[in-house]
């Protein structure tokens, strides 16, 4: 009798620890979410359709942009790292005023502070308002500020969770250079 | 008087089932499109709260998900599409309602394999009580009976 109960505990010591194993081993591989380089099921698609009238009140169409590289950058003026990077998102404008162009648009956040934020950090490139936040849904965006970096073709090559520099995005922008370069 | 009882068994237990099975299949579908929306958004969670739908929350990304559900459901999306389409954007656990189909489905199974189980169980547990209560004394019983009688 003492043997049978024995081996019952065994069996559902077994048991829960199986449970137990199983629960840590999917969240043990579960996407964090946080961090740099982040996974998004927009790498390697087209990227969603972008379109609509600026704050400086020209119109922009990211299909009309992709013959060079797009940084699309989702922020809002409340949030403290937006502010921090925003003067990295100027240097990368500056190098790349030739092939590529920075997109903002104001997640979480209402026009007139996202203009307020913009004449007092600076930065010339366009700025859209995602009304019905259909981009924002499109980007499966979570929290500002969140980067995607579009390659020449329209292509969305990477996705960056938080403040980036950037030199960060340079560094890819790089490595897919040099690989498209390679026989 | 045995088969009567059996049968009123019978028919308690066809009675619950078929309340249950009526209860899970009798959805009234949503009278406007604005009740459609409502639904949807109350079995969405948003991305970053801790189980929080996208009507409770306050943050940007569940406000996002409000204005696009409102804005599919005008154009005429059916829930099956809207969250699959929030699904790949978010990951499966923004629907509040596991699946139907895969390993999701068996949080609609488990519950009810354990259900049967508990019940198998306990109908077992309650024959061996009843058939415990049954049990004659044995000739060495009867005989100690009958010997502290004699002496009395």
């Amino acid at each position: 009798m003492k043997h049978r109960s024995l081996s019952s505990v065994r069996i559902v010591s077994a048991a829960a620890g199986i449970v137990l194993l199983s629960f840590v081993l999917v969240l043990a591989t579960r996407d964090a979410g946080t961090g740099t380089l982040s996974k998004n099921p927009l790498i390697g698609e087209l990227v969603p359709e972008v379109q609509g009238v600026s704050f400086q009140g020209e119109w922009f169409d990211i299909d009309d942009a992709t013959s060079g590289w797009v940084l699309v950058n989702f922020f809002a003026s409340w949030c403290v790292p937006c502010v921090q990077e925003h003067p990295e998102l100027m240097e990368w404008n500056r190098r790349h005023r030739a092939d590529g162009v920075v997109v903002s648009i104001p997640f979480g956040d209402t026009e007139q502070d996202a203009r307020t934020f913009f004449a007092k950090n600076g930065g010339d490139w366009p700025v859209l308002i995602d009304d019905e936040s259909e981009w924002a849904v499109a980007f499966g965006v979570l929290r500002p500020p969140e980067s995607f970096l579009v390659a020449p073709g329209g292509t969305v090559v990477a996705k960056w969770q938080g403040q980036i520099t950037a030199d960060e995005v340079d560094r890819v922008v790089t490595e897919l250079d040099e690989r498209n370069a390679a026989p | 008087m045995n088969g009567y009882r059996r049968l009123s068994w019978l028919l308690i237990l066809l009675v619950v089932v078929g309340a249950l099975v009526g209860a899970v299949l009798a959805e009234d579908p949503p009278a406007t499109e604005a009740e459609r929306a409502y639904e949807i958004k109350e079995t969405m969670l948003c991305p970053v709260c801790d189980g929080q739908n996208v009507l409770e929350s306050n943050a940007p990304v569940a406000a996002a998900i409000r204005a696009q559900v409102d804005e599919l459901v005008d154009e005429g999306r059916t829930d099956e599409e809207i969250r699959a389409w929030m699904a790949r954007q978010y990951g499966d656990d923004v629907n509040a309602n596991p699946p139907r189909s895969g390993l999701g489905a068996l949080v609609w199974v488990l519950p009810v394999f354990v259900g049967v189980l508990a019940s198998a169980l306990l109908v077992l547990a309650f024959t061996r009580w009843r058939s415990g209560r049954e049990i004659k004394p044995s000739e060495e019983d009867v005989q100690i009976v009958r010997t502290l009688r004699e002496k009395s």
